[in-house]
């Protein structure tokens, strides 16, 4: 059981005589074993969004809970992988994932140690170990990150454009690594994964949510079934319709903020 | 092997070298000069490091640039004083006799050195120790960081050598005097870089070590201080300079024995030659302490910002 539910979320930042409206007005449920993706261009909340699921900021108004709890901080049953910098530059990948691993529950070093090779082994890690997270490319540190995520087998992944910065040939790489690991789980995991590419969200989710300015414009349900890959995924005809009207809803959003004049497509 | 014999500073050593060894002394007549071997001996230890650094060192043509540059003022040090005698002897000893004076005082050098470090090891780790650890605690808690960084602030400002002879007074010992000294000269700069540091932490690695459920004493000891770790490194030479020069003010109006004592007394006593010697001295053991400092990041931190 992992649900998620936000009831009229609103959330301002505060300065000493700003306030700024990052979140209004959101009220959404996900389901245990869901794959949902966030979508919409900068600036429009939607890491603000994750971060209220993280537990590293809080809302102004209204409530998020996991399965009927509110949210007070971080906790045990969720897992984070950033776009950027969340390894240890001090630590190797192994010393990485354990450190992960050796917080949540009582393993010793040696047991914390094996379960962070065996992860980082199914990540395609494996030469890679001993090394530091300078001497690893940027997709090897997505894949440690990933490792370190689902090695304390958390109950609700949350990824903030955990591929924003991957060429786009490792991107895809990474995409099929993390639907395998997903669909590997007899107790599927709840995802909730961020990210401003349509095709990455059409992909993975089994849900999209699109926000616009610091509300939830639309949900759109992605029917396909699975296991989806990459190669077989982009020539259907229903993939091509429904990334049509994804593409449309954001140039439409585009085209509000800007007034309207300038967009020439 | 020609690029290591045929060089600028190696035409400059022999010269030296035969110059010391072979060419009567003009002070020789009117004063007495020490024994030459000394000199010597450090001529041929700068020559052994010079081809050391050649051999073994990045930059050739730095390495020689600076040889020369050393041989070149020992060349002119030798020159003005015991060869052609224009400078006054009694304020510009001779090298011969500032070097020999490594052989003739070498017991009370070596006990003022020991005497020296001992102080300087407790008083800078003990300000380092302090100054991390309060610094991370201080710099976690903002409410504590609040109340404490102005006041911190100010007490950095205020230069140790200003209350050192206040402190020579009031302690029982002078070494628990220059202990303190040292530990004052370093520890409040070392609190508020510290404070500083963990206050401007990249955001994101509190982040992830949060996202990771970490206890407050892991965050503290286990994220925070291995992340600022390079940066601790990178102030220690400053922080040893800063507490050799404290350690000597304190040595100039209380010690009994030490480096910085042993050049207070020689000037006292008009022994410019034993003066110079012991600064000479104090450079060597600084250099020495650095490059070990240098050797120690290397070895401790692989990684960058």
């Amino acid at each position: 059981m992992s649900r998620i539910e936000l009831r009229n979320l609103s959330l301002a930042y505060e300065s000493e005589n700003k306030r700024f409206l990052a979140l209004e007005n959101i009220s959404l449920s996900i389901e245990s074993g869901e794959f949902v993706c966030v979508i919409g261009s900068s600036g429009c909340g939607k890491s603000t969004l994750l971060g209220v699921l993280e537990g590293l900021i809080f809302p102004s108004s209204g409530e998020a809970l996991i399965d009927g709890v509110p949210i007070t901080g971080t906790g045990p049953e969720r897992s984070v992988v950033f776009q950027h910098y969340s390894l240890f530059p001090w630590m190797n990948a192994k010393q990485n994932v354990a450190f992960g691993i050796r917080q949540v529950n009582n393993a010793s070093k040696k047991e914390a140690n094996e379960i962070a090779e065996d992860f980082l082994i199914r990540v395609g890690l494996k030469d890679f170990m001993d090394k530091l997270p300078a001497e690893l490319s940027g997709g090897m540190q997505q894949r440690v990150a990933i490792a370190r995520a689902l090695a304390v087998n958390p109950k609700i992944l949350l990824m903030d454009e955990p591929f924003g910065a991957i060429d786009a040939k490792t991107r895809v790489q990474l995409q099929e690594l993390l639907l395998s690991l997903w669909g590997a789980d007899a107790e599927r995991k709840t995802v909730v994964f961020v990210t401003h590419d349509t095709d990455e969200a059409l992909l993975l989710s089994d849900r999209i949510v699109f926000m616009g300015p610091r509300r939830i414009e639309q949900e759109i349900h992605v029917p396909f079934e699975r296991p989806r890959r990459e190669s077989t995924f982009f020539s259907k005809p229903e993939y091509a319709e429904l990334r049509k009207n994804l593409v449309s809803l954001f140039y439409r959003d585009v085209a509000q903020n800007i007034g309207g004049e300038e967009v020439l497509i | 092997m020609k690029k290591y014999i045929l060089n600028v500073p190696n035409l400059l050593f022999v010269i030296l070298a035969a110059l010391v060894s072979f060419a009567p002394s003009r002070l020789d007549a009117r004063n007495p000069m020490s024994p030459a071997f000394a000199f010597v001996i450090a001529i041929i230890a700068v020559e052994v490091f010079f081809l050391y650094k050649l051999k073994s060192g990045r930059d050739a043509t730095a390495t020689k640039d600076i040889a020369a540059f050393a041989y070149a003022a020992l060349l002119l040090w030798e020159l003005l004083t015991s060869k052609l005698d224009i400078l006054k002897y009694i304020f510009v000893p001779a090298p011969e006799n500032v070097f020999y004076v490594f052989v003739k005082f070498g017991l009370t050098i070596l006990s003022g050195f020991e005497r020296s470090m001992l102080l300087l090891t407790a008083g800078f780790s003990a300000a380092l120790f302090f100054g991390v650890l309060l610094g991370i605690l201080i710099g976690w808690t903002p409410r504590l960081r609040n109340a404490v960084f102005p006041v911190v602030k100010v007490f950095s400002t205020v230069p140790a050598l200003i209350y050192t002879p206040y402190l020579v007074v009031l302690m029982p010992t002078f070494a628990t005097a220059s202990i303190l000294v040292i530990f004052l000269g370093i520890f409040w700069s070392t609190l508020m870089n510290t404070i500083n540091d963990v206050g401007t932490i990249d955001k994101r690695i509190i982040d992830s070590a949060k996202i990771l459920n970490v206890k407050t004493k892991v965050m503290l000891f286990q994220v925070i201080l291995p992340y600022l770790l390079p940066r601790i490194i990178n102030s220690l030479s400053v922080q040893l300079n800063i507490s050799v020069m404290t350690l000597n003010a304190a040595e100039l109006i209380g010690a009994d024995r030490g480096m910085g004592y042993f050049v207070k007394r020689s000037i006292d006593y008009a022994n410019y030659d034993q003066a110079i010697a012991g600064i000479i001295f104090i450079a060597i053991v600084l250099t020495a302490l650095n490059s070990l400092i240098l050797v120690a990041k290397g070895k401790l931190i692989k990684w960058h910002y």
